[in-house]
């Protein structure tokens, strides 16, 4: 009995997931990533645990909110019994009907999150009727933040907040459509995630700011010419003085 | 690859690799459709739409890209005219949004930033039909965004060279003694 429910459960999420990429246009699938961005590449969504995370305040408000319809509708009906017959219809609808609702809007918005890291750029793309697509370069990162509230230790998650030098959004604007922050939300690995582009950042040998890319580009030696020119300071050695 | 050829050429090759649908010059003004997406904007405001719909209108007759080797220049207005220039190495976020009308329309906003200290973006370049393109040009151009290994492995190639012909001449003074 539960399998027949959770497959009809999924079957219609199946169906609004097509009638959201037929009518309105909500991209199916994982993101069109720029060519550039490839080398070591992953693509990813957030932890399962954020799901966990937002079906928690899920029900800590449906029970809430219903809890106060009762309430209400207990109120009318032991005031005058036969509102309180009529008002029972509808009373249910009010209390039932959002919870499916934002349900739904759980689960899409968990399944339109895409993450995309590779060892040279970052990606975002979240949203449903606003669809924002964000794409930085690690040799851009300023700083890399890593924010857990409360309720996300409880869950074992955190945002990612990283920044570069670009230019701040509007107070009326979310800062996911513009702006200088690519916000991951719901990471389990956030730290590991923190690490990885901060070791990134410094490696870079610029200030992230669009400095000269062909002058920063051969600044530094790696280890094999270092080995190399070590050798060679040997061999002119050896010429100086020979035995 | 040849080695010997100047860097700006070879990024100018892998340029045209990572992209070879697009021309970004080609891109001169806002698709015909974004003033239909403005109307329906304005639409949306119900009493004010003169208000709204006029500006909007001479913006998208106004509206001019240039897109050139290294950067881009967007221009529009007629009573107040604006026009901002920017370098794509300077770049610093690319964004890319849509929303549910646009989409219908097939339309997309890139609002681009760079390193200034002013919020909001730095450019919007409105109207562009299918994004992902213009947006992987822009990417590619953006700093970091290259593999540096190219000009690393010329180096050691240098260094083997030298230490090479070193060890010749150390061989060859030998000999001579």
């Amino acid at each position: 009995m539960n399998g027949v429910a959770e497959r009809s459960a999924e079957w219609i999420y199946r169906g609004i997931w097509l009638g959201l990429v037929h009518c309105f246009r909500v991209p199916d699938g994982p993101p069109l990533l720029p060519e550039a961005m490839q080398g070591e590449l992953r693509v990813f969504h957030p932890s399962r645990s954020y799901l966990s995370y937002l079906k928690a305040y899920f029900w800590v408000a449906l029970v809430l909110v219903d809890l106060l319809i009762l309430v209400g509708w207990i109120v009318i009906f032991s005031i005058n019994p036969t509102v309180g017959w009529i008002l029972a219809v509808p009373a249910l609808v009010i209390a039932i009907l959002p919870d499916i609702i934002a349900y739904i809007a759980i689960h899409l918005r968990y399944d339109t999150i895409w993450y995309a890291v590779s060892n040279r750029g970052l990606y975002v793309r979240r949203g449903i009727m606003v669809i924002a697509e964000h794409t930085i370069t690690l040799e851009n990162i300023q700083n890399v933040s890593v924010r857990r509230g409360p309720i996300e230790q409880l869950f074992g998650i955190a945002t990612v907040v990283v920044e570069t030098a670009g230019a701040s959004a509007h107070d009326e604007e979310s800062s996911f459509m513009v702006g200088n922050q690519t916000i991951m939300v719901g990471l389990e690995d956030a730290d590991e995630m923190g690490d990885l582009l901060m070791r990134h950042v410094r490696a870079s040998s610029s200030a992230g700011l669009g400095d000269d890319m062909d002058r920063s580009r051969d600044r530094g030696w790696n280890a094999t010419d270092l080995e190399l020119l070590e050798a060679i300071r040997g061999e002119l050695k050896l010429l100086r003085k020979p035995p | 690859m040849s080695d010997d050829r100047p860097s700006e050429w070879r990024n100018e090759d892998r340029g045209d690799g990572d992209s070879p649908t697009l021309d970004p010059a080609s891109i001169t003004r806002p698709d015909d459709s974004l003033l239909v997406y403005y109307f329906i904007v304005s639409l949306l405001t119900i009493v004010a739409f003169p208000v709204v719909f006029i500006p909007l209108f001479i913006r998208f007759k106004t509206m001019r890209y240039r897109f050139d080797d290294s950067g881009v220049s967007m221009s529009w207005g007629f009573f107040f005219r604006r026009e901002v220039h920017l370098t794509y190495g300077r770049l610093q976020d690319i964004h890319v949004t849509r929303n549910i009308i646009e989409r219908w329309m097939g339309l997309a906003k890139l609002p681009i930033q760079t390193a200034s200290g002013s919020s909001g973006a730095t450019m919007r370049i409105e109207g562009i039909r299918d994004p992902q393109p213009l947006r992987d040009f822009l990417y590619s151009r953006m700093r970091g965004a290259r593999s540096t290994n190219q000009s690393d492995g010329s180096a050691t190639v240098l260094l083997q060279d030298i230490l090479g012909e070193l060890r010749e001449l150390r061989a060859e003074r030998g000999a001579a003694n």
